[in-house]
């Protein structure tokens, strides 16, 4: 298969990041103080990567990319730097980030009712897209419109354009934003639990829509089946810190983190026996106003020791092509 | 095992409201047909995706929304035939565990106030000092802090509100609890924690579970017996670990394959989605097979005639085609 082939390879090591990001730190103003949703974040995405971006709600792993595309909640700022070729995301003027946005970086969010506008009919939504980033209109605009439907499995795409959204069903509706996303050929699509909505059969057809396109890709999601078949790298976030990254194979067959490791065993598998007790991570996950000096995870971990209290563990690499945050991990 | 629940030819029906006064409503079958029976202590998981009727069949079976026709049975009477008084009784044996947990709790009641209700609407007799002990013994269970009573709903965390409403619905000792989605409002890490929960009451308690879920990973992990619908019809029930091997219907192997599997190797040797498009609308179910029109073996007999749920072992399944489909060169 071509397309396996493609992600096993890695890119290769002479080009340049598509996106580069260090040091990301996220802060929203609430009556309580600042509350920190991403504490220093840096990873690289290179060309033809699918990258996966694991974590729970609370994470920071959506607050993360919003705040690279300048669509953060008006109380929330990003700090930091984000190379995206040779411009800083969070440097640029909130005009050029508007043309940057929806051309060269598209999203694809996980509720394909509320991201399109139930008042217009799916092709005026498409067509603006093109008037908008290419001054393209009229029946150029419909007929490229249409091109990009056809595109992404829906028959009969010059008739789906009259339609509304809510005529379309749920998995029709997010290849819609796919389609929208696509018009403009970007470098760069990030998808926000773009299956996490849809039902298992419909979400398979999605994802191998997602997987033929030959394209650099981010995924947010907390499903690791989603991820094992779709992305070659990963980064694993917990309370605003990414805790682990590396390729998926490697964090799947050799988790280095406790909390990585802790996840992948309390999800139930087919090839287990059934009604077995579950591991268990234990508590639950901090609230982002709390703090303390050490590593976020040790109230949880079974490992902890008085270090892991006192003393935040910092992102090494351990292995090969891979990084942790974790005192104990050890190669 | 006797059946403690028997539901035979059960049909929900919903009226859709049409454009203009004047059009009658349509008539939704979100329920049609569907008997099954669930034994004491049994654990019976229920898939399918949304709109096949899940949740109404939970809701039906509490009595929430009434039958259009066939019957629940519980311990051999009819639901529909019981007076007030008896089904006020039934509800000590009968109680649910919703998705939401924070939206299933009254946030102005306090933990301890909301586990004590069921006790005071059904056992008033005891007195104030034993309802305490009760409460304080179903907190211990559910793993929470006996000191967290007056605490509110919005005070606890989504996988504790979960437990406040486990505690709540088992603190009469019900025979049987119904989960609705229980686990897919949490985490991911906290799912574990509910259903290692669930699992341990149950044993503990010898209570039955109707385990409704779109996670089929969870719903073979906790279930004893499976019931596949699709589009409001039972098209495949049987014990779990068969179901799950060899699944008959071609719905039930499309649903089993779509699955995604937290492993890469075996995710990236995918070749093709189980299954194209989308369910047909419930408001125009297709004619005979409600699965003909995305069913790739669908044939002639498919479309003319509905196939009945046909019983071989202890293992049925509603399809034409399922011996031959059975075979190993098809």
């Amino acid at each position: 298969m071509r397309s396996t082939r493609m992600i096993a390879e890695s890119p290769a090591a002479d080009t340049a990041p598509v996106l580069d990001v260090t040091d990301l730190r996220v802060d929203f103003a609430t009556l309580d103080g600042a509350v920190a949703a991403v504490r220093g974040v840096a990873f690289q995405v290179m060309k033809g990567d699918r990258l996966g971006v694991l974590g729970e709600s609370g994470s920071g792993k959506s607050q993360l990319f919003l705040a690279l595309l300048g669509l953060l909640a008006p109380n929330g700022r990003a700090t930091g730097r984000a190379l995206f070729g040779a411009e800083d995301l969070l440097a640029m003027p909130a005009q050029a980030l508007r043309r940057l946005r929806g051309d060269r970086i598209a999203i694809v969010f996980q509720d394909p009712m509320t991201a399109l506008n139930p008042y217009l009919r799916i092709g005026r939504q498409l067509t603006e897209v093109l008037e908008i980033h290419r001054a393209v209109g009229g029946g150029a605009a419909r007929q490229a419109a249409a091109a990009m439907l056809a595109r992404v499995g829906i028959a009969e795409p010059e008739r789906r354009l009259a339609l509304y959204p809510h005529e379309l069903s749920g998995g029709m509706r997010q290849r819609v934003l796919i389609a929208m996303a696509l018009l403009c050929e970007p470098e760069l699509l990030i998808a926000d639990e773009p299956t996490t909505a849809l039902d298992v059969t419909v979400q398979g057809q999605i994802l191998a829509l997602l997987r033929g396109l030959a394209l650099t890709q981010i995924l947010i999601t907390h499903d690791f089946g989603v991820l094992a078949g779709f992305c070659n790298r990963a980064l694993v976030m917990y309370a605003g810190r990414v805790v682990e990254s590396g390729p998926v194979r490697t964090l799947f067959r050799q988790p280095r983190h406790p909390y990585t490791q802790g996840l992948l065993h309390a999800i139930p598998r087919l090839d287990h026996p059934a009604r077995q007790r579950l591991a268990t991570i234990p508590g639950q996950p901090p609230e982002p106003a709390q703090a303390g000096p050490g590593c976020a995870f040790a109230p949880r971990c079974a490992s902890a020791v008085g270090r892991c209290r006192a003393e935040l563990p910092v992102l090494r690499p351990i292995g090969v092509d891979q990084t942790v945050a974790c005192h104990l991990a050890d190669g | 095992m006797s059946a403690l629940l028997e539901i035979r030819d059960l049909a929900v029906a919903y009226a859709v409201p049409t454009d203009g006064i004047w059009h009658k409503p349509l008539e939704l079958r979100a329920l049609d047909g569907v008997s099954f029976t669930v034994a004491s202590g049994e654990t019976l998981g229920v898939v399918g995706e949304s709109g096949c009727g899940k949740s109404t069949l939970a809701r039906a079976i509490l009595g929430l929304v009434p039958a259009a026709a066939g019957t629940i049975a519980w311990l051999g009477r009819d639901l529909a035939r019981l007076d007030r008084r008896a089904r006020r009784a039934l509800c000590r044996d009968l109680q649910v565990v919703f998705q939401d947990p924070l939206a299933s709790l009254d946030p102005r009641m306090t933990a301890g106030q909301i586990i004590a209700e069921p006790l005071v609407t059904h056992a008033p007799e005891l007195g104030r000092r034993a309802i305490a002990e009760l409460v304080a013994r179903a907190m211990v269970r559910v793993g929470l802090d006996p000191l967290q009573l007056n605490r509110y709903p919005h005070e606890f965390s989504g996988g504790q509100c979960q437990r406040i409403a486990i505690a709540r619905a088992t603190i009469l000792e019900p025979k049987l609890l119904v989960c609705d989605e229980p686990v897919s409002a949490l985490d991911v890490s906290i799912q574990a924690q509910i259903v290692n929960l669930l699992v341990g009451m149950q044993d503990e308690l010898g209570l039955a579970l109707i385990f409704i879920s779109h996670n089929l990973a969870i719903v073979r992990h906790v279930s004893h017996r499976i019931a596949v619908l699709y589009l409001g019809r039972l098209v495949e029930i049987g014990p779990a670990e068969a179901l799950f091997r060899a699944p008959r219907h071609p719905y039930a192997k499309a649903l089993i394959a779509a699955l995604p599997i937290p492993d890469p190797d075996l995710e990236l040797a995918r070749v093709a989605p189980a299954l194209m498009g989308d369910p047909p609308s419930p408001l125009a179910p297709p004619s005979g097979c409600a699965f003909r029109t995305r069913c790739a073996h669908a044939v002639a007999r498919c479309a003319a005639e509905r196939p009945v749920l046909e019983l071989a072992g202890d293992h049925a399944v509603a399809c034409h085609r399922w011996r031959e489909l059975a075979r190993p060169e098809v």
